[in-house]
């Protein structure tokens, strides 16, 4: 049933892609001719940037740190108020494709074109890469299928419809994932929501810390500590003996990989070393303390900063921005945008929230990162099989529509940014098609060695990154004649190095805690400062250089219907 | 600079549909290279300055909420106890409530924008 699901929804689009579409011409690959409906565009967008971090990552981030979790879909949609407020009507009007065509018509320099080409190779790798890893822990997940598997269906059907029809086949395709994606995760939530049970339903908002509704047995495929604040009698086996009943007490009990915990009914789920405790203070309290650093409102408020500056900032996203017909249409596109990202967004919480109560041995075991396809069959007796399938479909087509947009902006990077001008249109799309091919390769080859990647570091790496490079170079050039092509580089390289690097040293340190600890692990706030001034001060030192700019800001600011 | 020309072609068949669409009289292509004149930029000032101030009004009101919010949170830790059909109601404002109010304010912005378009952008061959 799951596989016949997926094997839908990949049909489908298929259909969907390919169906009455011939390109012409590089403005139609690229941005499909710019004649795409404010409807359809908003649904385009949409369904490109739900990804597996929206449709998978919100409730799994929830069961596992808690409802401070919510800040980031809310983030995630804020950033199309920023997106239209600063980038979305004059970059339209501008009308250059890739930011690299923007940052060379606005500062009349081609030496930035190849910094600016690989920042966006840089953030869509670090974006597609987290898509192809999920749809292999998907399909292991439900089926007996190998992890490969995922990771080939995934690149192959992108490249071939992307590489087929461009951005006109990505528009429809990705419009129509929009409605799949809100069926899938919307409808299984309410079903959930109906035939649990009503304590079930209680308890997944309750005070109180979770407990096992029954006895239930954890394996621990990888060495965990676990931390017990009351006392709990339980059947344990680590190692080759059979099972012991032992009384766990209060602190800390290291466990072997391999262990098998069986907890009796009514007993304290127990906390993971170094998070909260499921259904805790801390856990209940809306403020993301990612890591226990101690920090939360300062980690709450780098997320935020990082997703409401950093949306703006992707390049596959602001590529969708082209395809509208003027300035205008542009802007009611993200305006719909917006309420067709929040109208998803209600429904993934549901997931988080229930599985505290129905399936807390999810927050145990690193296993809850697909808990939106794991949990109908954890739930429900009947209808279990029905419900799961319609998640994974729902989760493929989040995985495609991204990737699509993805591989689309990266392959443009490498085709259209890197190499030198094409001699003709046919040679051009030409290219477009093999850099598509190339960039899903090389993601799928990343994707198959680092299988036990944190989905959420990269994205949020992505996110950093698209903050403290794009953001203030797109902010400046779009609302000051101040930038100077100097400026716009060591601003760039400042970010992407600086947000890059606090990363790079988060994930290679052990985990620590304090002030340096959460300054490194949550980079944004200070990195997109440290962007801004760098641009603003080179920019000022080199004023001299400064390319009269009236006309360019001008043309971005004036009306266009 | 020699390959300068080259470049232009990159970005105009994109730039050149859209004019071909609409008065292409009113924007010559050319304007985003041709050099400043006193009528631009007096005409310019008063777009950014107009722009910029409605830009502003909304940022503000987003980084209120994105700085104000939590810190309301932090300081009433109380409030998840507080609750709506059982549920918290600091829960239900933050996994639904905000939406609608992130939309409103969108929509708001992009019909006050769409406004300050209409009465400013009379170009010479405009409307």
């Amino acid at each position: 049933m799951v596989v016949a699901g997926i094997v839908l929804v990949v049909l489908a689009t298929v259909v969907v892609g390919t169906h009455g579409v011939r390109v012409r011409s590089t403005g139609d690959f690229l941005v499909a001719s710019r004649s795409v409906s404010t409807r359809v565009n908003a649904m385009a967008v949409a369904g490109e940037y739900l990804s597996a971090a929206s449709f998978l990552g919100v409730a799994s981030l929830i069961l596992r740190d808690g409802v401070g979790a919510l800040w980031y879909p809310i983030g995630f949609t804020a950033g199309y108020l920023t997106l239209l407020v600063c980038v979305a009507a004059p970059l339209r009007r501008f009308g250059a494709y890739t930011i690299p065509d923007f940052v060379e018509g606005r500062l009349g320099d081609p030496r930035l074109r190849p910094l600016a080409a690989i920042v966006t190779l840089t953030i869509s790798g670090l974006y597609v890469v987290p898509q192809f890893i999920g749809a292999a822990r998907v399909l292991r997940g439900v089926t007996s299928l190998p992890y490969w598997s995922g990771i080939a269906i995934t690149a192959t059907v992108i490249c071939g419809i992307v590489g087929f029809g461009g951005m006109r086949s990505a528009t429809y395709m990705q419009a129509f994932e929009y409605a799949v994606k809100l069926f899938c995760i919307a409808v299984p939530a309410a079903v959930l929501l109906i035939l649990v049970h009503p304590a079930e339903r209680h308890a997944a908002v309750s005070s109180d810390r979770s407990s096992f509704a029954s006895a239930t047995t954890v394996e621990f495929d990888r060495g965990t500590t676990l931390v017990l604040t009351e006392p709990v009698a339980a059947a344990v086996s680590s190692g080759p003996g059979g099972p012991s009943q032992e009384v766990l007490g209060v602190g800390e009990h290291a466990l072997p990989a391999g262990s098998r915990i069986t907890f009796p009914a009514g007993s304290q789920v127990p906390a993971l070393h170094g998070t909260n405790a499921l259904g805790g203070p801390a856990w209940r309290r809306p403020l993301l303390d990612l890591g226990g650093f101690g920090h939360p409102l300062f980690g709450t408020w780098s997320v935020l900063l990082a997703t409401v500056l950093g949306t703006m900032g992707l390049p596959h996203i602001l590529t969708r921005f082209h395809t509208a017909p003027t300035g205008r249409a542009a802007r009611r596109t993200a305006v719909a945008t917006i309420g067709l990202v929040g109208l998803f967004y209600i429904s993934p919480p549901v997931y988080g929230l229930l599985a505290r109560s129905v399936a807390p041995q999810l927050s145990l075991t690193g296993h809850s990162d697909i808990v939106v396809v794991t949990l109908p069959g954890l739930a429900l007796d009947t209808g279990a099989g029905l419900l799961t399938a319609v998640a994974a479909a729902g989760a493929f087509a989040a995985f495609l529509s991204t990737s699509s947009g993805l591989l689309l902006a990266a392959g443009a990077a490498v085709s259209h940014d890197l190499l030198p001008r094409a001699r003709s249109g046919e040679q051009e799309i030409r290219r477009l098609r093999a850099g598509v091919a190339l960039v899903a390769l090389a993601a799928a080859l990343v994707a198959l060695g680092a299988r036990d990647l944190d989905l959420g570091v990269t994205v949020g790496w992505a996110f950093g990154l698209a903050a403290s490079t794009f953001t203030p170079l797109l902010i400046l050039g779009i609302w000051t004649d101040r930038l100077t092509s100097a400026g716009a580089a060591a601003g760039l390289f400042t970010g992407a190095m600086l947000s890059s690097a606090a990363v790079l040293v988060t994930v290679v340190t052990p985990p620590g805690r304090g002030w340096v600890a959460v300054l490194l692990a949550e980079p944004a706030a200070w990195s997109i400062a440290a962007s801004f001034a760098v641009m603003l001060g080179v920019s000022h030192l080199t004023a001299r250089s400064r390319r009269p700019a009236t006309g360019a800001l001008l043309l971005m600011h004036s009306a266009d219907d | 600079m020699t390959r300068r020309p080259d470049r232009v072609t990159v970005m105009s068949p994109q730039t050149r549909l859209a004019l071909q669409d609409h008065r292409s009289s009113a924007r010559p292509p050319s304007l985003a290279t041709r050099p400043d004149s006193l009528d631009d930029s007096a005409r310019l000032a008063v777009l950014l300055r107009v722009h910029r101030r409605l830009a502003a009004r909304t940022m503000a009101i987003v980084f209120a909420g994105v700085f104000g919010l939590p810190i309301l949170v932090a300081l009433l830790p109380d409030l998840t106890d507080v609750r709506l059909l059982g549920v918290p109601i600091v829960w239900l404002l933050l996994g639904v409530g905000l939406y609608p109010l992130m939309l409103l304010l969108a929509h708001r912005h992009a019909r006050r924008a769409e406004l300050v378009d209409d009465r400013l952008s009379r170009r010479p061959g405009g409307r």
